[in-house]
């Protein structure tokens, strides 16, 4: 009964489009007046829910990511993609993913992945001959490639959620080959589609205009290893090295590049807060809302649920992914991380399920809700950029849904995929 | 009257957002500091990593207030871009009232958390622990405050602020 009001106001607030930080807000109220917990609670977890150190490097890495768009670095690793793979058919579309992935290390937002990526990319495909639909579900979809991809601000949420510290450089180093892997899968269908659609074939542009995009792109690149290096040696935390990113964006921008101005800047920091505070809400809020299913019994429900059906963890992992990428079409992908990691996590860590093996699974599954309609905040970014409807993009993006869906069975499966990394290091 | 609240609200929100912004900047500066100061300098300042969070959690619900008024809040368009004109703006207000509703709740429980926290004293800062959580019930006020311009707009038929495709969009 009292799950009965928490679920059903949830929906009907979603629906009527209340923002989800609110509906979240609401429902759990909602709930607790009807269980007779005293409304403070709510705003005491809430209040919980975002007093995490780790959590401060999801501002960090947004605005890091927003300005590297701004300083150019973004262009320049376009640069550097365009001389590798513009000559395959259908090139621009392997450039898109090339950069995208490079982009993705270093920067650990998805969101400023495809709008970085997608405002130097999408315009320039559409210029030579590419579908706008085409433009669009390549980027939103290397955008989800990159997530993976170290540093990833979502790691972070997850690894805060887990409530028992997962490792949060075990979590960057396992996200590295299963990223690759979706890349790599992403190309492959990119050229595919290229070549059923008949789209051109780039020209190399030489060594030597390869060797100058190489090294104008390398202070840009240099971020990622500053950020990896220095977790990974111990000089610092993933949260200060998020904290370094900006400042080391920041002296690259004004000087070496010379392309970040005070406008620049001050854009960049008004555009980081709106989106951090956005994000940041809807983690504090899933937190309260993640309480009352746990006084619930939500977590043993579900547990005894899925044990009646099967006890084969190969079933249960299977039907674990089903469930996540349902909700992640109409939820976000922090208050998803925040809600079900804590329901999810107990029942597969006793089938010998690694907590770092399941947090990469979560991580690809819940991306691809981000490039899923209604609520796909990636795909609705891409779409604003190459000014066509989300509808439009999504009638055509079902071979990229594909090659997402079948990396995240190999990651699923194969355990390796992402624990021979952080074992590697251990 | 309604235009005197609107100038009002969109000068509250733009000031949120560029103190959020400074307080952005200000958080970077000092987990900068902490590296600085731990490699440099021998050893970190122990107030830095608990002022850098006091503050984000301060700039997070300020400019979630102005997000509000902004609209920038991400929600699920999928039903109001099927209805017609009137229907979607009913749904529209309702929406607004349960914003409204949950700022004010955030207003009074999370001044109820404030005054139950003001005695803990976070030791690395001196402060009390209801500084940080102030927050809260301030942004529940604004919150509350700036749907009445979203509520008076929706009832007199206009296309709110936080309208996609309107003014602050």
């Amino acid at each position: 009964m009292e799950l009965a009001v928490l679920l059903l106001t949830l929906t009907v607030l979603l629906a009527i489009g209340v923002p989800v930080a609110f509906a979240l807000i609401g429902s759990t109220l909602a709930a607790f007046l009807v269980m007779d917990i005293p409304l403070v609670v709510m705003f005491q977890r809430m209040a919980a829910g975002i007093s995490v150190f780790t959590l401060m490097a999801i501002p960090f890495f947004i605005f890091a990511g927003d300005l590297m768009y701004r300083a150019g670095i973004a262009a320049r690793l376009v640069q550097v993609a365009e001389a590798v793979f513009g000559r395959t058919r259908g090139g621009l579309g392997q450039v898109n993913i090339g950069a995208s992935m490079m982009f993705g290390a270093v920067s650990g937002s998805p969101i400023a992945s495809a709008s970085a990526i997608g405002s130097t990319m999408i315009p320039l495909m559409k210029e030579k001959g590419y579908g706008a639909d085409y433009a669009v579900n390549v980027t939103v979809t290397a955008a989800i490639a990159g997530l993976l991809i170290p540093p990833s601000h979502n790691m972070i949420i997850y690894s805060a959620a887990s409530g028992m510290g997962v490792s949060i450089s075990d979590l960057f180093l396992a996200g590295i080959i299963p990223g690759i892997l979706t890349g790599f899968l992403l190309s492959l269908t990119a050229w595919l589609v290229a070549i059923r659609r008949g789209y051109p074939k780039g020209v190399f542009p030489g060594w030597r205009p390869f060797a100058l995009a190489f090294v104008a792109a390398i202070p840009g690149l240099m971020t990622a290893i500053i950020i990896m290096g220095g977790i990974l040696s111990g000089i610092f935390t993933p949260t200060e090295s998020s904290a370094i990113a900006v400042i080391y964006t920041i002296l690259v921008g004004t000087l070496v590049y010379r392309t970040l101005g005070w406008t620049e800047f001050k854009g960049a920091a008004l555009q980081s807060v709106k989106t951090a505070a956005m994000v940041l809400l809807i983690i504090a809020a899933a937190t309260g809302f993640g309480f009352a299913l746990a006084v619930l019994e939500v977590p043993a429900a579900m547990a005894s649920m899925i044990g009646f059906l099967t006890d084969n963890p190969i079933f249960i992992l299977l039907i674990v992914n089903v469930i996540l990428l349902l909700l992640g079409t109409f939820m976000d992908m922090a208050p998803l991380i925040v809600i079900t990691t804590p329901i999810f996590l107990p029942i597969l860590m006793p089938l010998g399920i690694d907590p770092v093996h399941f947090g990469i699974i979560m991580m690809l599954n819940l991306g691809i809700g981000l490039v899923t309609p209604p609520v796909g905040s990636v795909l609705f970014v891409g779409s604003a950029i190459g000014k066509i409807p989300m509808e439009q993009s999504v009638r055509t993006i079902w071979p990229f849904y594909l090659a997402m869906i079948v990396s995240l069975m190999l990651i699923s499966y194969i355990p390796e995929l992402s624990l021979a990394l952080p074992r590697w290091f251990a | 009257m309604l235009k005197r609240l609107k100038r009002i609200n969109a000068a509250a929100s733009k000031a949120l957002l560029d103190a959020g912004a400074a307080g952005l900047v200000a958080m970077t500066a000092i987990i900068g500091w902490q590296v600085f100061g731990r490699y440099v300098m021998g050893s970190s300042p122990s107030w830095a990593e608990q002022a850098a969070l006091t503050l984000m959690i301060w700039y997070v619900f300020f400019a979630a207030a102005a997000g509000v008024r902004e609209g920038f809040h991400i929600r699920v368009l999928l039903i109001e871009s099927m209805l017609a004109p009137r229907p979607r703006r009913l749904m529209r207000l309702a929406a607004h009232i349960v914003v409204g509703a949950a700022g004010l709740a955030m207003a009074i429980w999370g001044g109820e958390l404030v005054a139950r926290t003001w005695s803990h004293v976070i030791p690395t800062l001196g402060l009390p622990r209801g500084v940080a959580y102030l927050a809260l019930p301030l942004s529940g006020v604004l919150i509350a405050f700036f749907t009445i311009e979203l509520i008076a707009e929706d009832a007199a038929g206009e296309d709110s602020a936080d309208a996609p495709g309107g003014e602050a969009a």
